[in-house]
């Protein structure tokens, strides 16, 4: 098997490498391959390598990807790859980004728990079939990779757009019962870059490595937030 | 010279309360405790629409403008296409067209409500387009506005004309 | 080119048909308004039909009436997406409306056949 010719982002243009192809390789794989053996000055950022911390995110042959889980024989094409940082965000060097203003949003976005009580001991009695409680279960298995955030065309016209990940965190407290303030995530989310500005492009749910809806949550606040409105509680 | 070995070894957390049922029988449930809703001010940045000189949540109403608009479209293009389709039947006359709409108060009526909703639907999607594809906030809303009046002049001139 | 590869699904493209289409329709409806009251009140109405009755300008008709179609289409699934609980049938829906565009065209074409 030919070696793999691989494209990487190095801040003023693209460095290729030859990399040898193996059996089952990952593309972190083969990031860290060419860190260890050819340039030991190469930035990237990966923690867990098993598709839970949500850090080691790229844009492989222009498709965000969590690159521990994405297999080279998946997107290598004709033995190529090009590997370039998350769109949307600050890239700090090579193929590290910034995320403090991807994270910063979750706050905007009142992705904060808000209790409704505090000092009580008991648990909540939650139905796990009920439908409120199935809509926030589904969102709720978001590891902050960053993915949809940077497949998210509203958010490259408009950065100071909210994006996928932090109004699927919104949404998943609007459904849960135990929040005590879903009258203030609904007010959060209705402001001037709020779910509203979303074009229902469905990039974040394409690209979602854990296969979450964003789409589908942003498209439930803009509903709860006209009936809100509705009620005249917004 | 502070080094990680001079860390301290714990954080000094306070002790955590822990409040604990008054009663048995007296469940924590019963007793409401001050409810810890944070103010949003205390946490959230400032909204973005709700500074001073500027509608507030001006992208939510003309959301709700549009599609509002989309609504009362839909059904009216439905009727414009079945009228498009009959109409070229044979090939478009004016005498035709006058013969249906003159002096009709539902063709005027139906086609004049068209009209105003197109205005409507059609200013604030140019403007959301024209935000994206010039990044000029100023541009988009400028245009949008020229569109929405020219829009209404020539269409309810047309209504005028052939009602 | 690599660049738009995200894009490459069916949502991103109803997304980008509903836009072109809307503003092709936006900036077809002022001339549409003046040139029907202008040839009424002129009474040349009649004359400008028969001068738009060329292959070139029906096709362009009845695309023009194709993108109406598609952009009501379209609107009623970003409407229902909007306002109605979430389904899983989205790919469905986009077909629905592109198939709705094409069939507008087609009738229009063979309707106004002399």
């Amino acid at each position: 098997m030919a070696d793999l010719v691989v494209n990487v982002w190095r801040g003023e243009g693209f460095e290729t490498f030859r990399v040898p192809f193996l059996e089952s390789q990952t593309v972190l794989d083969v990031v860290t391959w060419i860190q260890r053996h050819l340039d030991p000055t190469l930035s990237y950022r990966f923690a867990c390598r098993v598709g839970m911390c949500g850090s080691c995110a790229m844009t492989v042959n222009g498709v965000p990807r969590w690159t521990c889980r994405t297999h080279v024989s998946k997107v290598a094409k004709d033995g190529r790859l090009e590997i370039r940082p998350l769109r949307n965000m600050p890239v700090i060097k090579d193929l590290a980004v910034d995320m403090a203003g991807f994270f910063d949003k979750w706050q905007e976005a009142g992705g904060r728990f808000v209790p409704t009580r505090p000092g009580v001991l008991e648990f909540a009695r939650v139905d796990p079939e009920n439908p409120e409680r199935r809509q926030a279960s589904a969102g709720i298995e978001c590891i902050g990779c960053g993915v949809c955030y940077s497949a998210c065309d509203v958010v490259a016209a408009n950065p100071d757009y909210l994006g996928p990940a932090a109004l699927n965190r919104a949404w998943t407290l609007v459904n849960d019962a135990r929040d005590g303030d879903r009258i203030g995530h609904l007010a959060a989310v209705a402001d001037d870059a709020g779910c509203h500005a979303c074009h229902s492009q469905g990039s974040c749910a394409r690209h979602c490595p854990n296969h979450l809806n964003p789409t589908g949550a942003i498209a439930g606040l803009k509903r709860e937030v006209f009936r809100a409105l509705l009620k005249g509680d917004l | 010279m502070a080094g990680l070995g001079d860390c301290p070894a714990q954080n000094p957390l306070p002790p955590r309360e822990r409040v604990a049922p008054k009663a048995p029988g007296e469940g924590a449930r019963k007793d409401p405790g001050t409810p810890l809703t944070l103010p949003r001010s205390a946490w959230a940045p400032p909204s973005p629409g709700a500074g001073e000189g500027k509608t507030r949540r001006l992208e939510l109403r003309l959301f709700l403008a549009q599609r509002l608009s989309a609504m009362v479209l839909a059904p009216l293009v439905l009727l414009h296409l079945g009228v498009i389709l009959y109409a070229v039947r044979g090939g478009l006359s004016a005498a035709e067209i006058l013969g249906r709409t003159k002096g009709s108060v539902l063709w005027g009526g139906l086609y004049g409500l068209f009209v105003l909703a197109t205005a409507a639907h059609g200013s604030i999607g140019l403007r959301a387009i024209l935000r994206e594809w010039t990044r000029r906030p100023h541009l988009a809303d400028t245009a949008a506005l020229l569109f929405a009046a020219t829009a209404l002049v020539l269409g309810f001139r047309a209504v005028l004309v052939l009602t | 080119m690599r660049a738009a590869a995200h894009r490459n699904h069916p949502a991103w493209w109803a997304f980008l048909a509903h836009r072109l289409s809307g503003l092709a329709l936006a900036l077809f409806l002022p001339a549409h308004f003046l040139v029907l009251a202008t040839a009424v009140e002129e009474a040349s109405f009649d004359a400008f039909v028969a001068w738009t009755d060329r292959p070139l300008v029906k096709l362009a008709e009845a695309v023009l009436v194709g993108l109406l179609a598609l952009h009501m289409a379209g609107g009623l699934r970003l409407l229902a997406l909007e306002f109605l609980p979430w389904s899983d049938t989205q790919k469905t829906r986009i077909a629905l409306a592109f198939g709705a565009g094409f069939a507008a065209v087609l009738l229009t074409l063979l309707m106004a056949r002399p």
